[in-house]
């Protein structure tokens, strides 16, 4: 087997509450390979959003290691891991988290803005326009450039969200249970949608959900109960 | 520099919310206040010790002994290479009151309540005696007399100006018989024994009148110690001069004060004689002139020691003459900065509480740019340039407002008065045409400079507790 693009080792993360110390993962091991897509299932409040933000360097652990294409990364500097966020790691949220001032264009390009200084993003901006363009027409959004949040149904919310999670060429998408809030048919429409990116640019995806139809359908299943996971 | 996001996000978290007008309009306000005011101040500032040079000589040699000869401290004085010219003055105090004819010469009796009304009346003023061919040469004499009735003043300046300059204080009988006629007073068959000498009025004292007419007599009483005085020795003084006509330096506490007569006039009013051999050339007080480019304040040094032997006394600059007048106007306007910075603290603590306002709004937003890949630094950046560019903007509409508004307060100033009645800037109060202003390029970059940089720090705080703010709780829910 490869070497994992993204994985965790013995990661325990606790948070305090009223001085009280809940733990949420109990040393959890996990990776995802490269073109890999790993569905993490388990009830709610068994770790599985804890360890994606874990994962994606949004919280470091208490102890343990996160290690990117075999690099420890969890204990560099704040700047560091927020680049490496930026280049390497998307997320795509259950409640999408769009801008709500800005179209669904601009939400998409603000995904290429985090490192780019005002001098380069002259030079670049184009590109990348015509990028974010380009994903919002491979979701199907080719004509609701404009449109803001407000403007968008829950589908072609999270459908920007997809394509602003793709547009810095990420090596893994962590996905928080992406169709959590859509009803079953818009779920099964983004649902193809993810399908279809990791077929055709084999980006790695770990995607959290409830749902075991979903589970079944990724290369593997990872199941976590109270912090652990199973088997 | 920060990330293009930044910039991206600031501007357009700016539009959204109105609430930001608020503080840009603070900034603005108080930029353009302390733009506006603080030029008329600069402006009032400079006419003003324009105003006093004009009514001050250079050097002005004062305290010298009692019975101080002109002669012997002119011959002193003028020995240095670098004084241009000299002219004796002497001081003395008076009450003025129009002249009134003994019933008995039939003069009409004046109510008091005319002689209240009369600018002249019961008029306290600081006599100086001059000689005027000498004074032209070393003050603006000259200027003072043709100041009054240039440029938009009234007509009426045009009666009290003195005809010929090298004899200001010669009034013709005939005119001052004419006064009297004017006057419904009766002038003694074969006309006035003698002309009264002349006295030249301030035209700030003329200006309202029309119940002074020139050539007109006025009486004057004062008083003097004889000489080794003693408290009973006090002797009366009692003078009749006719109004030669009106002078004016433009600086108001100068010309609130002084009426001008002949130096041989005062000198003959306090008792010396000037035909007498024996008499001395009595002077207070000595004007000086510097040739140019000299240094005034070294000059007043030297001159100060070299007449400690003949008449003492100290030798003070224009400058130092009016210290304790200019100190005050420089004191004002040093404490409006002051209080109009105040104005400037609360346009920035409204910027402190709308970004305050603001990030704690946009929680939501801050854990969606760290997922994207924000760093705390970013975020921090993003919410200073929200601060800055709301100072940035109120900065630049406070320049443009207040240059305007500088340009155009006289206009700005005559339209408000036309309109509601009131005076803004009440032009008589130093006796300005004009509402001076003067747009100085240091002070706007300092008040610019301050603006941002007080922005910049109000704006740290919000900033600082958004780039620590953990995006984790903000991304989990809805």
């Amino acid at each position: 087997m490869t070497q994992p693009v993204l994985s965790a080792e013995k990661v325990v993360k606790g948070y305090t509450l009223g001085g009280e110390t809940i733990p949420v993962l109990r040393g959890v091991d996990f990776q995802v390979h490269a073109g890999e897509m790993v569905a993490l299932l388990g009830a709610s409040g068994a770790g599985k959003s804890t360890l994606l933000h874990v994962l994606g360097l949004l919280d470091p652990p208490d102890s343990g290691r996160i290690l990117l294409a075999g690099q420890p990364v969890h204990d560099l500097p704040i700047r560091e891991r927020a680049a490496i966020r930026h280049r390497q790691i998307g997320f795509v949220f259950q409640f999408y988290h769009l801008i709500p001032e800005l179209t669904a264009l601009q939400n998409v390009l603000l995904g290429r803005m985090m490192l780019t200084r005002p001098l380069a993003w002259l030079r670049e901006r184009r590109a990348a326009r015509a990028r974010a363009v380009q994903l919002l027409e491979s979701v199907g959004l080719g004509k609701r450039l404009r449109h803001r949040p407000a403007q968008l149904s829950g589908g072609e919310r999270q459908r920007v969200a997809i394509a602003r999670a793709l547009i810095a060429r990420p090596r893994v998408i962590l996905a928080d249970e992406p169709t959590g809030n859509l009803d079953s048919h818009t779920a099964a429409e983004v649902l193809e949608i993810l399908f279809r990116i990791h077929r055709e640019e084999g980006i790695s995806f770990v995607l959290v959900t409830h749902n075991a139809e979903l589970a079944a359908r990724c290369h593997r299943i990872v199941r976590m109960k109270d912090g652990l996971v199973l088997g | 520099m920060p990330p293009v996001y930044a910039w991206f996000l600031a501007l357009r978290y700016l539009a959204a919310r109105r609430v930001n007008l608020v503080g840009m309009l603070g900034v603005a306000v108080a930029v353009w206040a302390l733009i506006v005011v603080i030029s008329v101040f600069s402006g009032f500032l400079g006419e003003i010790t324009d105003n006093v040079r004009a009514s001050s000589a250079e050097l002005l040699l004062t305290g010298v002994r009692e019975r101080s000869s002109y002669e012997a401290v002119r011959e002193v004085l003028e020995r240095d290479p670098d004084v241009a010219s000299t002219a004796p003055r002497l001081r003395h105090y008076a009450i003025l009151y129009p002249y009134q004819p003994p019933r008995a010469l039939g003069g009409p009796a004046m109510s008091t309540r005319a002689l209240e009304a009369n600018p002249l009346a019961f008029n306290f003023v600081e006599l100086l005696g001059i000689d005027p061919e000498r004074e032209a040469r070393t003050s603006a004499f000259a200027t003072w007399l043709a100041n009054p009735g240039t440029g938009a003043r009234s007509a009426l300046a045009s009666l009290y100006r003195v005809d010929d300059p090298a004899a200001p204080f010669a009034v013709p009988r005939e005119r001052q018989e004419e006064a009297m006629r004017l006057l419904g007073q009766r002038v003694p068959p074969g006309g006035l024994l003698e002309a009264s000498p002349g006295i030249l009025m301030s035209w700030r004292r003329l200006r309202f009148s029309e119940q002074v007419e020139p050539g007109q007599q006025v009486e004057l009483v004062s008083a003097r110690f004889a000489e080794q005085a003693r408290a009973e020795d006090l002797k009366k003084i009692r003078g009749r001069f006719a109004v030669a006509g009106a002078y004016e330096t433009r600086h108001r506490l100068f010309d609130d004060s002084h009426a001008l007569i002949g130096l041989e006039a005062l000198r003959t009013l306090l008792g010396h004689d000037a035909a007498d051999p024996e008499g001395t050339d009595l002077v207070s007080e000595v004007a000086i002139r510097a040739r140019p480019g000299a240094d005034l304040d070294t000059l007043a040094r030297r001159l100060a020691a070299a007449v400690a032997g003949v008449s003492g006394g100290t030798v003070q600059t224009w400058r130092q003459q009016n210290a304790v007048f200019l100190g005050a106007v420089e004191q004002e306007r040093g404490l409006m900065k002051i209080v109009l910075f105040a104005v400037m603290l609360v346009a920035a603590f409204l910027i402190y509480a709308t970004l305050h306002m603001m990030v704690t709004g946009k929680f939501r937003d801050i854990g969606i740019l760290m997922a994207l890949g924000a760093s705390p630094q970013g975020i921090q950046a993003l919410f200073l340039l929200c601060g800055l560019t709301v100072s940035g903007l109120g900065c630049l509409l406070g320049f443009l407002a207040g240059r305007w508004s500088a340009v155009h307060l006289n206009d700005v100033n005559d339209a408000v008065h036309a309109r509601f009645g009131i005076e803004l800037f009440p032009r008589e109060l130093y006796s300005l045409e004009r509402i001076p202003y003067r747009l100085e390029a240091e002070w706007i970059v300092q008040v610019l400079v301050a603006a941002l940089v007080l922005s910049l720090l109000v704006s740290y705080l919000p900033a600082r507790r958004a780039a620590r703010m953990p995006p984790v709780r903000a991304i989990a829910y809805e």
